[in-house]
Order: structure tokens, then sequence, then C-alpha cells
């Protein structure tokens, strides 16, 4: 039983890790907590019931243009919620945020109806290693949320874009100084975020079935996971997902199947009281 | 001083928007013939996160009205039904019923949620409307409300279904109880828990999970690892399809006997061929015996394009039960619909034969289903009293 | 206009409208106001913790709950008298906030509201799972209404004046607040903590008493709501619902004490108004909140004196004879 729920809190803490992903990105770059990161995660949900059963198109294609939706989704959304209040005081961009996330929803619910909808799975089949048993599509999301890890690092840390979304995200006026174009770059970053947590969205529709709350407490325990993880850095995302993951599924079938949501956010809240900044560290510090 | 007038202003201003607000509210059409159309007032989930299962019932509400003014009205008038939304809260549900109290109903049909049905209680008692609830906690008949009518058929008698078709039918010994943290839920698994104890086969394992959850594998390895021989279960439709799938993906085959959502087309369509050979205590499916019950899936399904399941089945029944105890009324005297509801007896429905008793607990009987097919087949029938 | 007239003549047309409402207004919206009027009770605890004292706090509606559920164990189960049960409410809720503001005030800034976060999760699955002091998933019902003596409020009307009796002695208690030392304390830790602790504030434990007196807010709140609806459960006080109440300070303002008024009147009462565009309505209104945000970032009671402001410049630019000094426009008060 045990090797059953490491591989399920694993699966679980990926879930958790494409949201905190995406959390991050936008805190990284604009210093706001974005609400709405769980609705991103139900677009793509959405998109793909579209995309794939809807529309017929095939899987790569789906995915494709899941991704170019999703972003698009992300700059918009940019625009809407954060760029108008730039320079506000950020609960107002909270605030915004909350909104869009209820928009959102009811948004959701009124196009797509409010039944829930199934997706058919890109790799079928359920795979089976001695006694623990996982969907062959988990094993995909697993792999295909490495592989954007990997990308969102090697463009933050080894391309010229990704030093300057990072210098924007450092200080934004002084990004402006030397020229950058500011309003790009947090477009940019906001894009990715959404693409992120979208594309996740899309791989996760044929496990979960696809709802307008399938974003709500999995975007705020995956809020949990970075705050566990460490707001600075996309590798303290993932790695505070599969803990939480680990945690949810671990205490669900140890301690209580009913708390187990309760004990994640108090393990939140332990987290912060031992370790504020995460295990990874926050890389930008607090402005005094 | 500026900021002193402002808060003045600003008081002004709200008390404006209170009068004005509450008086545009007050106008009720008082006294009219028996030529005006007859209201019957619905609560119900129209936004939100359960506003799937609000919309089946008014699917439900609709369809019967609908029949019924085609077949000339009750007592020569016809009748209308006035939706409000509950939003899917317990508040919501009261601030809707009070709305439809002042509009001048005869008869409040009451949403499926029972915690909203037992919060409605105390304004049902105060407005002195007859309500008939879709809810079936067994706390509603506790609330002892005159006016509160449960037509559906409670947990006392599904639950106790559910688990002495266990033991008796299926010879299962050894159960494991899975089921949500809701109202409804929590009372159906306690009835089914006292059932399976006086029936000398206690459950070996009682697990639950809140409604949202995703990931049931904490519950099903723990099953798996028990040693049970089958499992009772109780949950919404979207949980059940999930629990469904992941159950036999993790390669657990025993027998599942779940709550009625396990039978409806969503969570069938969900878990597609996990679904097969599951057993349901249900109030509804659309493969139902009962011919009337025949004819509502049939005209459902070519009205609105989609299969009727249980929650629109009860709509369908409360709009029926509303009109017959007008009917029976001879007005909408609200006393005199009150005794007539709660005379009804051997009402056929399409769900059920309907007969309200002194706890004003009108459901007699309920299905048990299984999954063959993947259509729900009816395969015995339990009356409950 | 002198002090005493002002203050005369705003009180007349608080009584007016206290006479007026329950005679022209259904059940129905009257449920609505005095729903309306406990809200504002804990969107005025978020003024406290928040727009005075800056600091951000999603746990206010866990808050609410504790308040109804101690109120309803106690009348329920201990037949305790409303009274002391309305009293120990307010007492309990404070000392839980005061105990958890011990703890979580060590963190600085966001992170405070973050653990917030994890408070009104936590608390709200304390109520849904706590069967045997909670009721679980079954709330509690039955609750009595409120009642001093042999006088019972048990209509919807009587609700209305007792509501209405506590929302204005609160109201004026947080208005003396923000102008005593102690608020200004408050509003000296929002603008800067590093530097009201330099001038002798004790941030932490000023930043406690907030917390606690917020709590306290929410906790007769919630003893109110529970004599009002005379059942509770567990899915009424979520954090979505605190989030609301974050929407609804910061939509009216959150500076001043109307702010609260204005922005919990009206996303309390919008909803009944437009209630024919039932599916809409949260779609209109999440909408409503962005773009609100955009345009009036200070609430609308801030548009409000920038739409005052304005007025005054055009007036002064245009020559208007009364008066050439500036207004000085303080923030405070």
């Amino acid at each position: 039983m045990v090797w059953q729920l490491i591989i399920a809190g694993l699966a679980m803490g990926i879930v958790y890790g494409l949201v905190a992903m995406g959390f991050v990105l936008i805190w990284r770059a604009v210093g706001v907590v974005n609400f709405a990161q769980g609705e991103f995660l139900m677009l793509g949900g959405f998109v793909a019931f579209t995309l794939i059963e809807m529309a017929g198109l095939p899987v790569g294609l789906s995915l494709g243009l899941c991704a170019l939706i999703m972003g698009l989704a992300g700059v918009v959304f940019h625009f809407v919620t954060y760029w108008p209040l730039r320079k506000s005081w950020d609960i107002t961009v909270i605030i915004s945020t909350i909104g869009a996330s209820i928009a959102l929803k009811e948004t959701a619910t009124l196009v797509w109806g409010p039944a829930p909808l199934g997706v058919k799975p890109i790799v079928p089949g359920i795979a089976k290693f001695g006694s623990v048993f996982i969907d062959w599509q988990f094993i995909l999301t697993i792999g295909i949320a490495a592989l954007l890890m990997a990308a969102v690092f090697f463009l933050l840390e080894k391309t010229y874009l990704g030093h300057i979304l990072q210098a924007t995200a450092q200080d934004q006026y002084a990004a402006s100084l030397i020229g950058i174009p500011v309003v790009l770059a947090t477009g940019l970053t906001f894009a990715i975020s959404a693409l992120i947590t979208g594309v996740g969205g899309l791989l996760l529709a044929p496990i979960f079935f696809v709802t307008s709350t399938m974003g709500s407490v999995t975007g705020l325990k995956a809020f949990a996971a970075v705050i566990i993880g460490g707001f600075g850095s996309v590798e303290g995302a993932i790695i505070g997902g599969i803990l939480v993951g680990m945690v949810d599924t671990f205490s669900g079938a140890y301690i209580s199947t009913t708390y187990r949501d309760a004990i994640v956010f108090l393990c939140l809240i332990l987290a912060l009281i031992v370790r504020p900044q995460g295990i990874f560290g926050e890389k930008i510090s607090e402005k005094v | 001083m500026n900021k002193k007038w402002l808060l003045v202003l600003s008081v002004i201003m709200v008390m404006v928007f209170l009068v004005a607000g509450c008086s545009s509210q007050k106008s009720t059409t008082s006294g009219e013939q028996a030529k005006a159309p007859i209201k019957i007032g619905v609560v119900t989930t129209l936004t939100g996160e359960r506003a799937l299962t609000g919309q089946y019932t008014k699917n439900g509400v609709l369809m019967a009205i609908d029949e019924i003014n085609k077949q000339g009205g009750v007592n020569g008038s016809k009748l209308e039904a006035v939706f409000e939304d509950d939003n899917g809260s317990d508040a919501g549900a009261v601030n809707a019923f009070n709305k439809l109290a002042s509009s001048n109903v005869a008869v409040v049909i009451g949403p499926i949620y029972s915690t909203m049905d037992l919060a409605m209680s105390p304004s049902i008692k105060k407005a002195e409307i007859p309500t008939l609830v879709i809810g079936s906690s067994n706390d509603i008949a506790k609330q002892k409300n005159p006016w509160m009518f449960q037509s559906r058929t409670p947990d006392a008698i599904s639950a106790k279904a559910i688990a002495k078709f266990a033991v008796e039918n299926l010879h299962l010994k050894k159960l494991a109880i899975l089921h949500d943290t809701d109202n409804f839920a929590s009372g159906a698994a306690e009835v089914a828990t006292k059932t399976l104890e006086e029936l000398k086969a206690p459950p070996v394992l009682t697990l639950s999970y809140n409604t949202g959850d995703k990931d049931f594998t904490p519950q099903l390895a723990k099953i798996k690892a028990s040693g049970a021989d089958g499992v009772l279960a109780w949950s919404q439709q979207v949980e059940a399809g999930l629990i469904m799938k992941q159950m036999r993906g993790l390669g657990i085959t025993i027998p599942l006997i779940g709550s009625n959502s396990y039978v409806t087309k969503i969570a069938i369509d969900l878990a597609k061929e996990n679904a097969e050979g599951v057993y349901s205590v249900a109030d509804y499916v659309t493969t139902t015996p009962v011919p009337k019950g025949q004819n509502f899936a049939k005209n459902y399904k070519e009205k609105y394009k989609i299969d009727s399941e249980f929650n629109s089945a009860m709509g369908y029944d409360a709009a029926y039960l509303a009109a017959e105890a007008i009917k029976k009324a001879g007005s909408t005297d609200k006393n005199k619909v009150r005794e007539a509801m709660a005379s009804i007896k051997d009402f056929v429905g399409v769900a059920t034969t309907y007969s309200f008793d002194a706890n004003n607990i009108g459901g007699t009987s309920v299905w048990i289903v299984q999954v063959k097919n993947g259509q729900p087949q009816v395969i015995q029938a339990v009356k409950g009293r | 206009m002198s002090k005493k007239a002002f203050w005369l003549v705003a009180g007349l047309l608080a009584a007016v409208a206290a006479a007026v409402i329950p005679s022209v207004a259904s059940n129905y919206m009257l449920r609505v106001v005095n729903m309306t009027m406990i809200t504002y009770i804990c969107v005025l605890s978020l003024f406290i913790v928040f727009g005075m004292a800056g600091q951000i706090s999603f746990a206010q509606s866990g808050f609410w709950g504790v308040g109804a559920y101690i109120t309803a164990i106690l009348t329920t189960k201990l037949h305790v008298s409303p009274l002391a049960a309305l009293g120990a409410s307010a007492v309990g809720t404070a000392f839980l906030a005061a105990l958890l503001g011990l703890a979580l005030f060590r963190l600085r800034g966001h992170y405070f509201g973050f653990s917030t976060i994890g408070v009104v999760m936590i608390l709200n699955g304390i109520f849904q799972n706590w069967k045997p002091v909670t009721g679980g998933a079954d709330g509690i019902a039955n609750i009595p209404s409120f009642g001093i003596g042999t006088f019972e409020f048990g209509t919807e009307t009587s609700n209305f004046y007792l509501i209405l009796a506590v929302v204005i002695i609160i109201s004026i208690v947080t208005w003396i607040l923000r102008h005593s030392p102690l608020g200004r304390s408050f509003m000296a830790i929002r603008d800067n903590e590093i530097a009201a602790n330099c001038m002798g504030v004790n941030s932490y434990l000023t930043k406690n008493i907030a917390f606690a007196l917020a709590g306290m807010y929410c906790g007769i709140a919630g003893s109110l709501f529970a004599f009002l609806a005379n059942y509770i459960s567990a899915t009424t006080f979520t954090f979505t619902q605190s989030a609301l109440y974050l929407v609804m300070l910061m939509l009216g303002g959150y500076n001043s004490l109307p702010g609260p008024i204005i922005g919990t009147t009206l996303l309390m009462l919008l909803p009944e108004w437009v209630r024919f565009l039932q599916e809409y309505i949260l779609l209109i209104y999440g909408l409503g909140v962005m773009v609100l945000m955009v345009v009036m970032p200070d609430g609308l009671v801030g548009g409000g004196k920038k739409l005052y402001e304005y007025i005054q410049n055009r007036r002064r630019r245009n020559g208007w004879p009364n008066g050439v000094a500036g207004s000085a426009s303080n923030d405070l008060g």
C-alpha cells in the first residue's frame, strides 16, 4: 500500500506543482499573488475538451493549440488585471484576480454548461508495476511537467530573454532604465504562467474530468505548495507541490481522510512559522 | 467638516438605496380571481458550483407544469413556475424562499440539498407556506415542521435498503463504507452502519472524503488493504464517476453499491467501462419499469436532448404533487393546501409512489439498480413502507 | 453648520430610516437587510485589522463561524441564556484571534496574510467534520432567537432593530477608535511598521490587539447570525466569504468609515435588485470587481473624494469666490 500512496502522492504533487509554477512565475515577475491561477488549470481543461472532444483534433495539434490559446489568455489576463493597476497598491491587483477567478468560473459554466465533461486520454490505460497501479496519462503528465520545468529553467537562466524577464522581475524601474520594454516582459511572464498551468489542465482533464470548480481547492493547495517550497523559485514550486501531494495523500491514509485538507493548511502555517521563506528561499528580498 | 458631510451623504445614500430597494419588492398582487395563474415557487441552484443539479430540477419542474397546463391546468387556472436562485448556499436558499414567500405563491418546491432545506425550515414555519423539499436527509422530518413536506424517499429507507441488499442478496460480510462528508451522505452512512450492525455484518472500515476531492487513492488503498469484500458508497455525481474509475483503476474488483449518483448518465459516462457491474440504490433511473417513469424518460430526452436523472425526476414529481394538493384543496388557501398535501396517498410518480405519513414524508420506495452494458437496469424494488 | 446641529440632523435621518424600513420592506427584504448589517460588522472587522492596521486577513469568515458556533452550541446544548451566549461569542472569538495572533504575527507583511488563508481553511475543516461538537455536515439546528429576559427577538423586524442597535454601537466604537491614540498607532503600523516601532509603538502587541478586536467583531456578528437564521452549517464560513469581505472593503474604500458601509450595502443589495439576471449575476459581479479596481482603486469613497476635489479645483480655477487657500485634505479622519 505504501508504494501506491507514494505514486499517488507524486502524481497529485505534479498537479499542484504545475499550478504552483504558474503562481511563482507571476509572483516573481510582479510581486502579486494571482488568486485566479487555479482557474488557468480549469481553462486548460475546457480548452482540451473543446479541441479534443468537440473539434476532434489530433492530440499533438491539440496540445500545441492549447498552449497557444492559454498563452494568449495569459496575455489578456495580464492586461486586464495587472497592467492597469501596476502602479497601485498590490492589494488592488489581488482583488482584481479574485474578481477574475469568479468571472472565469461563471463564464465557463455559461459557455460549456454545468455538467462535468470527460476528455479522452492521450495515452489510455493503466500501467501496472508490481502491486502499484497508475494511469499512463499520469506518467505522461509527469514527463511533460518535467519537460516544462526544464524548459522554464533553461529559458530563465540560460537565454537572453530569460535574463530580461528576471531583470524586470527584480526591479521594474531599473529594467526600464536600461531599455527593457517592461510591458513585454511582464506580459510574457503571465503568458508562460498561464501556458504551463493550462497545459497541466489539458493533461489532467482525462483523469479528473473537467468542471468549473476543478481549480478552486487545487489552487489553494498549490498556493500552500508555493509557500512551503519558497516563493522565489520554480524548482521550489515543484518540490513544494510534491511535498504537498505527499502530505495530502499520506495524511489522508494514515491520519484522517476528512481532515486531510486541514492538515495541508496546517503544514502551510507551520512552514510559515518555522521557515517563512520556504525551502528554497525567496530570491527577491522584501522591500522595507 | 467635508469628511463629515461625506459620511452623512453616504449614510443618506445608503438609506435611499435601502428604502428604494425595499419598496420595489413590496408590490404583491393581492386578491386575484381563479383565472390568474397559480404560482408555484421553486428554490433551486442556478449559479455556482452546484448549478448542474439545479438545472435538472428546473427542467423537471418545467416539464411537469407544461404537461399539467396542456391538460387544462388546476382548478381552472394555469400553473406558473417561479424560480429563485439559491446560489448554492444555505443563506441563499433562505433568501430565495423569503422572496418567493412574498410573491404570492401557493406552494414552494425546495432544493435537493438537505442543509438548505434545514436552513429554510424556520422561514417556512414563519411564512406558513406549504413547501415540498426534495432532500433526503432524515433530519428533515425531525424538524417536525407541519408546513415542510419531504417528497423524496428519505435515507432511513434507502440507506437501509442498500445495507440489506449487500448482506442478504450479495452475501457480503465485510463491507467498507465510503462517503462524502456532506449532510446527505453522512446521514445515509450512519443509517447503513446501524443496519449492518443489526444484520451482524458490521462495516470493517468507514472512510470519508470532502466534496470536490479529486484523488481517492488514500481511501481506496486502505480499502484494498483491509480485505473488505464490498464497498457501500454515497457521493455526488462527479465524485461517483471518479471513485468508480479510480477503484477499478487500482485493481479493486469487489462489488460496489452506491447512492443514486452512481447510476446517472454523467457518472457512467465519466467512468466508462469502470461503471460496469456497479450497483446502486436509486430513486429513479431512465430504465425504470414504472410506465409513467418510462414516458417521463422519453419525453425528457426529446425535450431537453439529454438524459433525465433523479434530480429532474424529483422536480417533476414535486410539481405534480403540488398540483395535486392544490386540486384536492380546491383553492390556493394555504391551510387547505397543506391539509390536502398531507392527505395525499398512493400518488404514482415517475420515481416512486407517494403517500404522506404523519411525519410529512412522501416517498415510499427505492430501486436496486445495476449497470449492465453501460445502462442502469432495475433488478429489484424495495418498499420502505 | 455647527457640530451639534450636524449630529442632530444625522441622528434624525437615521431615526427616520430605522422607523421607515421595516414597514415598507417585505420579510424577504428585511432578511437581506439584516444579513447586510451582519456582513457589515465583519467587513468592519477587516477595516480595523486591514484598513487601519494594514494586516490583510482572510480569516475573518472563520471567526464569524467561531462566533456562530459558540452561540449555537451554548444555546442548544448547554441552554445558556442568549445574552450570555452573545458575550461568550464575543470574548471567545477575540481570545482565539489573540492566541492565533501571538503565533502568526511573528510573520511579516504578506506572509501573515498567507497564514490567515490557512486559518480559515482549517477552521472550515473543523466546522465541517468535528461532528460531536459542531454537528459536522448536519450543522446545528433549532438555535433559539435572541432574547432579553422574557422578550424574544423572534421576528425579522425585531431582529432588524436588534442588529441595527449593535451596528450603531459598533460603528461609533470604531469611529472613536479611529480617532484615538490606539487607532493612530494602528495606522502608523500600516504606513510604516519600522518607523512606528522606532517611535515607541510595540507593533507586535498592537497588531495583536487589532486582530483580537477584529475577531471580537466577527464573533458578535456570528452570534447575531446564529440567532437570526436559527440554523448554521459549515458551508457558510468559507475562504470565498472572507475574500468577499475584502472586496466589499476595497470597493467602498478602506480608509474611512463610510467605505465599509457603502461597499457592503452595494454588494449585498445589488444582487437582489438584479435577480432577474439570475445566471449572470456572479459573472457581472466578477467583472464588476475587476473594472472597479481599475477605475477606482481607492474604492467608491476614494473615487467620490477625487470627484469632489476635482469639482473644487474646477471651481477654484474659475475664480470661485469662496476661499483661495488650498484645502489641505488630510487622510486622517
